[in-house]
């Protein structure tokens, strides 16, 4: 534990950082004093106020235990609102060496941007402090649009409202945006944003957007947080607009957000969102001009803006730590049978970024399907398709997710009993670039074959107790799966799955059994289809301890 | 009794003989003599003689894949530029089965025609006119160089550019091969049954350099097995080259791109090692007999599937 005199000890013995007023330790147990950190110019050392929490060295609830604050310097990088430097120190073994290297980074810092006035390539958005406004959080999250905003644009924006969460024992009222509809020069000008269909049809909310012709900043990386620091940054047309928002909507809604967006580097636009409540609105009109030329307009009164959270989730940021390759993601992929691995492989494809799903399946999910696949017991009997639709869809905003009615299988096997010549089918499934056949229906695999689509065919099935997993790309699926089976030749007769109360034994394989396999899988197909890795039909096996993949 | 490699390669080369298709090849022929006729009526001394080539002409063709080609060889000075050569081409066969169901295509350096199919038939007799051009006037009867003309590649990049090659060189290099010719026709085989899009013009060049020398076993597997080492262990070398013997300027495996050399390379070592660990199962998975002209095998009872109980998802 750190005392004020090993401290002022350990201050002594560090070249460049100077004792200014002793440690002492307030109510709370914290430790606090100033040192001086000497810069190399002819100025004065620059004075630090510290703040040692009792809980030195450890990080407590995701707070750093020291603070160096020096409200001075807010104008510099990583110095926050509050003057304090914002530093993430490596960790050390006790509170001594934890403080030298902390006395070390502050002087690193000291060094870097205040003596050399080094400046990060790296760009960080406004800090934004996230109050309750009214008793609660509010969120909305926004995508990049098709077209791009005209300079000092404004209009209307349309949102919907996601489920409810909750944060610090409060509600945390989320929305997404679906589109702004610009009214600067060509009326009603529609700016969708690039989010899903599905979210686009949700019930739509009214609000108002004005790109402002600067950042809304304070020392260039601080939110401005009073309408006397902002005002300037609206046009006068984009003031009267606000106006007239609120006089059409003041009967329909208690509150509307306004968007301000400015453009960051790069040529984005960033939206924050401040909240305007019908009763409390901080726009009044203003008389302006003499004589003739006096007439009203609109201006922000004085007072402090409540700035609800925002955030980017354009596809690239959305999928910025991790996603398939863009060429992999912009095919239209056709999953035929979501049980088991159909599901897995569903669900990895819209968490790795697929922008277009198609789902088929005969089937509907009953509560005996829920532990080796990813539906929920929540939504009870439905069909699958149905069921996985709404779950991918909540998982991703991008993703364009839609199913084959149940009745294609009648279609399709219809016409091949009817027909010697599949080719004609073909044309349906071409419509797909990839088509994953996890059926294990036989029949539709050897059909598949006959089809000889220009989609490639992917065939995914496992032996029981997910012992080994069987990945066929076409062409010939029928003749590799029964290679492989042949030369696996599982025992599959005994310990299956018999549910009590139903005559159709399944096999038996748990979430996990069946996921790890499916999973490596995956990975070695995206990477095939992707042409990062020689494209092999292949199976994997498994012995105690690994799994091993046999390509063919 | 341990799995006999060579009989069974043996029997992939027998039931994929062009003599099972000899009616069919017969056909062929003898449309390729009408276009000819077309053709010499039409150009007379604007053009040389036309000959045959594609893999028919090379002897590598097998029965599932092959490829009656027909060279018109130009004067120099018959056309302004191989572009106008190549749509003049075209469009006289165009005009000349217009209305009778022939489809005229342009190709990448060839003119396809494809005649309706008729009873009984399989697929439709189809044939490739290549136009070539010689380099320079009267050049072609002592070199045989020809300018192709590149109407089209992947993009259109290339339309419009020529490509030197000289066809007599390149059949006769593969000439009296008889022992590579049987290596490269297992593995068009191969690459025809699995679907794989490696040009049939670098596995002939492949073969050919892998066997080059070659004194080992005379048996189809040995000699197979050694060319697919070779190919595993250069094909995705740098330093790897593969001159076309018409035009030794052009490295045909220079326009292979790098994932489908590393591809090659993967399918070999996939296969040596398949069929080394289990040839009764892999080799006949790589190497397909072809079941319709195989006469002592036993009438096909149906496909033994594994049934619902054992293969899940």
């Amino acid at each position: 534990m750190l005392t004020a005199d090993k401290i002022k000890e350990l201050i002594e013995g560090i070249n460049g950082i100077s004792l200014i007023d002793d440690f002492t330790i307030d109510e709370t147990g914290s430790l606090k004093g100033r040192i001086a950190v000497a810069t190399s110019k002819n100025n004065a050392d620059l004075e630090w106020d510290v703040h040692i929490s009792p809980t030195y060295p450890f990080k407590a609830m995701g707070r750093e235990p020291i603070h160096f604050q020096n409200k001075n310097l807010l104008d510099y990088p990583h110095i926050m609102q509050g003057g304090n430097l914002c530093m993430h120190p490596a960790e050390y073994e006790n509170a001594e060496s934890q403080f030298e290297n902390d006395l070390k980074q502050l002087k690193e810092w000291v060094e870097k941007y205040y003596v050399r006035k080094h400046n990060d390539a790296h760009y960080e958005h406004l800090v934004v402090n996230h109050y309750l406004i009214r008793k609660r959080y509010y969120t909305f999250c926004f995508s990049e649009t098709q077209d791009g905003f005209a300079e000092g644009d404004f209009g209307m924006v349309n949102f919907a409202a996601l489920p409810t969460g909750r944060k610090n024992d409060s509600s945390v009222i989320n929305y997404v945006i679906q589109k702004f509809v610009s009214y600067v020069k060509i009326k009603k000008k529609e700016l969708p944003c690039k989010i899903s269909k599905s979210y686009q049809s949700l019930n739509s909310y009214d609000g108002v957007y004005c790109l402002l012709n600067n950042v809304p900043s304070i020392h260039g990386k601080f939110i401005v947080e009073d309408f006397d620091s902002i005002k300037g940054l609206f046009s006068q047309s984009q003031k009267n607009y606000i106006h007239s928002f609120v006089v059409s909507h003041r009967n329909k809604c208690d509150f509307f957000p306004l968007f301000c967006g400015y453009i960051i580097p790069g040529g984005d636009v960033h939206w924050q969102a401040m909240m305007l409540f019908m009763d409390n609105l901080p726009i009044e009109p203003v008389r302006v001009g003499t004589g003739k030329n006096r007439f009203w307009c609109t201006d922000f009164r004085q007072g402090i803006i409540q700035w609800a959270e925002t955030v980017d989730i354009s596809y690239k940021y959305f999928f910025g730590r991790g996603a398939i390759p863009e060429l992999l993601a912009n095919k239209k992929i056709l999953i035929m049978g979501i049980g088991a691995i159909g599901s897995i492989v569903a669900e990895t494809l819209t968490r790795c970024g697929a922008r277009y799903l198609t789902l088929y399946d005969i089937d509907n999910k009953e509560p005996g399907n829920v532990c080796r696949s990813i539906y929920p017991f929540y939504t009870g009997i439905t069909e699958k398709t149905l069921d996985m639709e709404s779950l991918l869809t909540q998982i991703s905003p991008h993703v364009e997710c839609t199913s084959l009615k149940s009745i294609v299988d009648l279609m399709v096997k219809t016409y091949a009993a009817e027909h010697e010549d599949n080719t004609a089918l073909a044309k349906f499934f071409d419509e797909f670039d990839v088509i994953f056949d996890c059926t294990t229906d036989n029949q539709l695999m050897r059909l598949m074959d006959s089809i000889g689509t220009k989609a490639q065919l992917i065939n995914l099935s496992i032996t029981n107790h997910a012992q080994d997993l069987i990945c066929a790309f076409s062409p010939n699926v029928t003749e590799t799966v029964l290679l492989v089976y042949n030369l696996l030749k599982r025992d599959a007769e005994t310990d299956m799955y018999n549910p009590t109360g139903c005559w159709n034994p399944t096999f038996k394989a748990s979430y996990n059994d069946i996921e790890c396999k499916v999973q490596v899988a995956m990975k070695h197909i995206i990477k095939m289809l992707s042409k990062l890795e020689p494209l092999n039909s292949f199976y994997i096996t498994e012995d105690d301890l690994n799994l091993k993949i046999n390509k063919l | 009794m341990s799995f006999d490699k060579n009989e069974h390669l043996r029997e992939v080369l027998d039931t994929h003989k062009m003599c099972h298709v000899q009616d069919f090849v017969n056909k062929i022929k003898k449309r390729r003599e009408e276009v000819k006729t077309k053709m010499h009526n039409h150009y007379g001394s604007n053009k040389y003689s036309s000959f045959g080539s594609g893999s028919f002409a090379k002897h590598t063709a097998t029965n599932v894949k092959f490829d009656l080609d027909l060279v018109e060889p130009f004067k120099h000075n018959a056309f302004g530029t191989l572009q106008e050569m190549f749509d003049s081409v075209h469009d006289f066969l165009a005009e000349q089965y217009e209305n009778t169901g022939v489809i005229i295509r342009k190709q990448k350096v060839s003119i396809g025609i494809s005649f309706p199919i008729e009873e009984g038939d399989e697929k439709p007799v189809e044939l490739d006119v290549v136009p070539g051009r010689e380099l320079s006037d009267d050049d072609y009867l002592d070199s045989h160089d020809l300018n192709l003309c590149f109407n089209e590649d992947h993009w259109g990049f290339k339309k419009g550019t020529s490509q030197k090659t000289n066809i007599h060189k390149q059949i006769s290099h593969i000439e009296g091969k008889s022992s590579e010719r049987q290596i490269i026709r297992l593995l068009k085989i191969w690459k025809k049954q699995k679907n794989k899009k490696y040009k049939s013009f670098v596995i002939e060049l492949a073969v050919i350099k892998a066997l080059n020398g070659y004194d080992g076993d005379k048996g189809l597997w040995p000699r197979l097995k050694y060319t697919m080492e070779y190919l595993r262990d250069h094909i995705a070398e740098s330093s790897f080259h593969l001159y076309d013997p018409g035009n030794t300027n052009n490295d045909v495996i220079a326009a292979m791109q790098d994932y489908d050399r590393q591809s090659f390379k993967s399918d070999m070592e996939n296969m040596l090692n398949n069929i080394d660990s289990n040839p009764d199962f892999y080799m006949p998975y790589y190497f397909k007999v072809n079941e319709k002209y195989s006469g002592y095998k036993e009438k096909d009872t149906g496909v033994a599937y594994p049934t619902s109980t054992k293969r899940f998802g």
